[in-house]
C-alpha cells in the first residue's frame, strides 16, 4: 500500500513537474504583448519584433509577427528596451523606445513614434519661427544691399 | 523500497529541473554534460573542464563572435591555487537567424567547450576538488530567438 502511494505521488509529482519545470524556467521574466499593425506590411507573418537591451545592446528575444500583426514577448527580463520592427529582408523598420518593462505589460503599439508627432511639429514651427527670424534680423545686414 | 527512492528522486530532479543529475541537465532547449579530462591528476597538472552542449530539435547556440546576441560562455570560480588557462570553442556555423540576414556564428549540432586548468602544486594526494559554474547561452530557432539561460554545472577533480 505505501509503496503503491508512493509511486503514484512520483507519477503526479513528475507530471505536474513538466509545466513546474517550464514555469521554472522562465521564473523571474515578464511578457510584454502589443502590435506592430500600423507599421508593418503584409504578410504580417513575414515581419519580427526584437527587444534590443539597452544595458547591453544584445537582443534579448526576437519573435515573428502573428497573422494579425500581434507580438508576445515571453521570456523578457524586467529592464530597459528598445523594440525593433524588423522586415523580411532583416532590415529595421523601426524602433520603439526605449520602454521600461518592470512587469507584465499589454498592448505595446509599434508605431515608429508616430505618438511623438505633436511634439515634432511644435519642434518645426519653433525652427521655422527661428529662421524667419534669423532672416529679418540679417536682412539689414545682407550683402547685396 | 531504497531502490524506489532513488528513482523517485531522479524522476522529481529531473521534472523540476532543479538539481542536476550528477553532472548533467536537461533544458527545454538544450542539455549539458560537463565531465573533466583525465577524471584525476596531480599537483601541479593540468586538467580539462569539459561541458558538452547538445541543442534540442532544431535549435542553434549562438557562437562566439554573434554579434548582438549573447554568446555561449562558461564561468566558474577556481579554487586557490589553480590557474585558468584559455577556453577553447570549436568552430561555429555561419548561418541566418531571426530578425537579421547577416550571417551568424552558431552551433547547431553537439559541441564541446574546453576550459582548461592546473591544479595547484599545494594540492593534497587525495584530495577531490568541487568547481561549480554555469553555461550561459542564447538559443534560436527558425522563427525565434529565446532570451538568454543559464545551466548549472559542475566538475569534480581528483588529485592523485
Amino acid at each position: 500500500m505505501c509503496s503503491k502511494r508512493l509511486v503514484a505521488c512520483i507519477v503526479a509529482a513528475a507530471v505536474a513537474g513538466i509545466p513546474a519545470a517550464a514555469v521554472h524556467a522562465r521564473q523571474g521574466t515578464i511578457i510584454v504583448t502589443g502590435t506592430a499593425r500600423k507599421e508593418a506590411k503584409r504578410p504580417y507573418t513575414d515581419n519580427s519584433v526584437r527587444a534590443r537591451s539597452v544595458a547591453d545592446g544584445t537582443v534579448a528575444m526576437s519573435v515573428p509577427l502573428d497573422a494579425t500583426a500581434g507580438f508576445t514577448l515571453y521570456e523578457l527580463q524586467p529592464g530597459n528596451y528598445l523594440l525593433e520592427l524588423v522586415n523580411r529582408e532583416g532590415k529595421v523598420v523601426c524602433t520603439e523606445g526605449p520602454l521600461t518593462f518592470t512587469k507584465a505589460t499589454k498592448d505595446v503599439s509599434i508605431n515608429c513614434g508616430r505618438d511623438r508627432r505633436p511634439l515634432l511639429l511644435l519642434l518645426g514651427a519653433a525652427a521655422a519661427a527661428g529662421i524667419t527670424a534669423g532672416i529679418v534680423a540679417n536682412d539689414p545686414a545682407s550683402p547685396s544691399r | 523500497m531504497p531502490i524506489l527512492i532513488a528513482v523517485a528522486t531522479v524522476v522529481l530532479a529531473a521534472a523540476f529541473g532543479q538539481l542536476p543529475a550528477q553532472n548533467s541537465t536537461a533544458g527545454e532547449r538544450v542539455s549539458v554534460t560537463a565531465s573533466t579530462q583525465p577524471d584525476s591528476a596531480g599537483p601541479g597538472e593540468s586538467v580539462s573542464l569539459l561541458v558538452e552542449i547538445t541543442p534540442k530539435d532544431d535549435m542553434r547556440v549562438f557562437a562566439p563572435g554573434a554579434r548582438d546576441f549573447t554568446a555561449v560562455s562558461l564561468s566558474f570560480t577556481a579554487p586557490r591555487g589553480f590557474s585558468i588557462g584559455k577556453p577553447k570553442y570549436p568552430v561555429p556555423e555561419r548561418q541566418t537567424v531571426p530578425g537579421t540576414k547577416r550571417q551568424t556564428p552558431v552551433y547547431d549540432s553537439r559541441f564541446q567547450l574546453e576550459q582548461p586548468i592546473t591544479i595547484s602544486k599545494r594540492a593534497k594526494p587525495g584530495d577531490t576538488v568541487r568547481i561549480v559554474g554555469s553555461v550561459t547561452y542564447q538559443v534560436c530557432d527558425e522563427r525565434t530567438t529565446f532570451a538568454k539561460s543559464s545551466a548549472p554545472v559542475f566538475w569534480t577533480v581528483n588529485v592523485r
